[in-house]
């Protein structure tokens, strides 16, 4: 009888840890994973998107971004810094041009150096355009992010060139 | 024990130290095999086409440049990130060697290749270059689009991630 009292009691111990870890704890490299969970999130569009959903989530995108952000792309124009706001405003042109889309990280690599975090990810993005035309787009990313007043925030994006034309 | 009970024993197994012990060996066989060995592949995209279509499914044997180099005309997975999207492409030129697009064929160190897999009329034209050391150029079958809306170019050989297995 007390041998399995002390097996429910372990029982119940380890899943008070693991819901702990996996709804209450915070580390930086889930605070960071968060963020880009977050930023797919809030570009991915539904057909029947209401546009107080779309100020909602075009104001997430703004706040996922440092104030200044560089972006660097490879042999391709769109290079240079950019605010917070004008990402979120050019996110919200690009998202209008399509009735669905979808973006998803994959393979997310978070390299933490005190407040400061390198990420390298494959960023795919889907979707259908307004004239009918489908698009799917995969692509190496490398994120530079800040540890700001307690947030991670993306202050630098820089695509990788995988196939060199 | 007669056949109900062996069937029982088959379908629901007492949980023994040895059968645990198999489950754990099974799954960790899998994980290694299926995460490392032989990757499991679902194709999206038309860039392949007609030779591997949307929605079709393969797998991809990371063994398979262990010892050897990729050859012209294998189909190999180009990782990114990482191993959970790769691009799927075809070897066409190796390193040391000249790529050229000409009216929609190609042309490596000045001679036309051959390649019986391409269906679809292409006009892409490029001017040569030269594949550096330690890279191979890769291309898909499906030349139909522009050439600047289709990933294609060298890569280095620690991008591939194997071949793909038919």
């Amino acid at each position: 009888m007390v041998n399995k009292n002390i097996l429910i009691s372990v029982i119940i111990l380890i899943a008070g840890c693991a819901v702990y870890y996996f709804f209450f704890y915070q580390s930086d490299e889930r605070a960071v994973q968060k963020r880009f969970d977050l930023l797919a999130e809030n570009v991915s569009k539904d057909s029947d998107e209401s546009q107080l959903i779309m100020i909602k989530r075009l104001a997430v995108i703004e706040r996922a971004f440092t104030q200044s952000v560089h972006f660097e792309i490879e042999n391709r124009s769109g290079a240079g810094e950019y605010s917070s706001r004008e990402i979120a405003r050019r996110a919200g042109g690009a998202r209008t041009r399509f009735t669905r889309l979808t973006l998803k990280f994959y393979d997310v690599d978070i390299d933490l150096q005190g407040q400061t975090a390198a990420v390298m990810a494959t960023a795919r993005i889907t979707g259908n355009k307004k004239n009918g035309e489908q698009v799917a787009e995969t692509r190496e990313l490398e994120f530079g992010l800040q540890k700001k007043n307690g947030t991670w925030l993306i202050a630098e994006v820089k695509a990788v060139e995988v196939l060199e034309k | 024990m007669n056949l109900q009970e062996k069937i029982r024993g088959f379908l629901l197994p007492s949980m023994t130290k040895g059968f645990a012990l198999r489950v754990v060996g099974v799954g960790l066989s899998a994980w290694i095999f299926f995460g490392y060995i032989c990757i499991p592949l679902r194709i999206q995209g038309k860039s392949m086409e007609p030779t591997y279509h949307d929605g079709g499914f393969n797998f991809c044997q990371s063994l398979s440049y262990m010892l050897a180099k990729p050859q012209r005309f294998d189909v190999v997975g180009v990782k990114l990130a990482g191993n959970r999207v790769m691009l799927l492409k075809r070897v066409v030129a190796l390193s040391g060697e000249t790529v050229e697009f000409r009216k929609g064929k190609l042309w490596v160190n000045g001679t036309l290749l051959n390649e019986p897999y391409l269906q679809y009329p292409c006009n892409w034209s490029l001017p040569p270059r030269r594949v550096k050391p330690d890279r191979v150029y890769v291309v898909g079958d499906n030349r139909s689009t522009a050439h600047q809306g289709h990933q294609f170019g060298q890569t280095s050989i620690k991008r591939i991630a194997g071949k793909i297995l038919w």
